[in-house]
């Protein structure tokens, strides 16, 4: 039996040598960072399937023009970023530029009940306060979750660097104030865990 | 350096934090928070926290992906023109006229032969003509092929 390849791109040749068990390895690989991203970007559970299957169709579509310049990674989120901002315009959506309008900050009512929240509570808590960000912001944050270096977040968000980290910065600090009764030195004991 | 720096810098990729940062974060709680939450948001997300597509999207996915691409179309469409160009050769090199027409009277053996004969001697200069057709008929196909592959 032929032994597929690990790394991506000798996946993407392999394919294209008319292997379809290779594409299915690739697509293992992507399917669940890829889905999750346009889930939480699009923000639309009724349409993200749909969404994510044109987001495929056009990768293999344009597979064989990929060039190995670009991490496969970056490239097909690329791929999904283009098809969603086109879901957006179709539907008549603005995709909000960053205006340094700040989201509603929800009160909390407990004033610190974020510190007494477990580490995964926290992490809920985070995934929540990103939902409420304008849209590049968030999408700056869910690609650095998928790994992406800011450059390749550049390429996906066809801008420059410098507004990409200042997307971060602004969703960062936005993210502090929306969890502003947590207390980390008084849930770590002072200690960073960063 | 200042909050904005501190920040800024623990934007970079890699996360290096000089010592004159590690002195900074020390004594600012506003920037040890912005670490902290960057960290945070910047993990992965957990397995379970991620959605997975349907079955049945899977399906078509991969489905899609066993699917000949365009190019392979375009290839089986200029062979599909080879043989049918050949297909019309042979026909023309066994068609006889009169053949399977009872209308027709039944000239007579001598007649027919006669006739057949000089059916083949005209054909002779035809069917190099069908050949030549197919032939250029096959590679327009390929030449169309070949400016699609271009394009691509």
């Amino acid at each position: 039996m032929h032994e597929l390849p690990q790394n991506d791109q000798a996946l993407i040749a392999e394919y294209l040598a008319g292997r379809p068990a290779a594409f299915d390895q690739l697509y293992e690989k992507y399917r669940l960072p890829l889905y999750g991203y346009l889930h939480r970007l699009a923000n639309d559970p009724a349409g993200v399937d749909d969404l994510f299957q044109q987001t495929w169709l056009k990768i293999l579509e344009a597979l064989p023009r990929y060039r190995d310049e670009q991490r496969f990674g970056a490239w097909a989120f690329r791929i999904a970023h283009n098809a969603a901002m086109d879901r957006f315009r179709r539907r008549g959506e603005e995709h909000t530029e960053l205006t340094g309008e700040v989201v509603e900050t929800v009160a909390d009512p407990a004033g610190d009940t974020l510190g007494r929240l477990a580490e995964e509570e926290l992490k809920r808590g985070v995934a929540a306060a990103i939902e409420q960000l304008a849209p590049e912001q968030k999408e700056v944050l869910l690609l650095r979750q998928q790994g992406l270096a800011f450059k390749e977040i550049a390429e996906v968000q066809q801008t420059g660097i410098n507004t990409v980290l200042g997307r971060m910065h602004y969703a960062v600090r936005h993210l502090r104030r929306r969890l502003a009764g947590w207390d980390d030195e008084a849930r770590t004991g002072g200690k960073e865990s960063a | 350096m200042n909050c904005h720096d501190v920040q800024q810098e623990l934007l970079r990729d890699g996360g290096w934090v000089s010592p004159e940062m590690e002195k900074h974060l020390a004594a600012c709680g506003e920037c040890r928070g912005f670490k902290r939450v960057l960290h945070l948001a910047e993990l992965p997300p957990g397995r379970a926290a991620v959605p997975a597509p349907p079955a049945a999207v899977d399906a078509a996915i991969r489905a899609a992906a066993r699917r000949p691409r365009p190019g392979l179309w375009l290839r089986l469409a200029a062979a599909a023109v080879l043989v049918l160009g050949l297909t019309l050769v042979v026909h023309r090199w066994h068609w006889r006229p009169g053949a399977g027409t009872d209308a027709v009277p039944d000239p007579g053996p001598a007649l027919a032969a006669n006739h057949e004969a000089r059916w083949t001697a005209a054909h002779r200069l035809v069917i190099p003509i069908a050949l030549e057709d197919a032939v250029i008929n096959a590679e327009l196909s390929l030449s169309l092929y070949e400016a699609v592959a271009c394009a691509e």
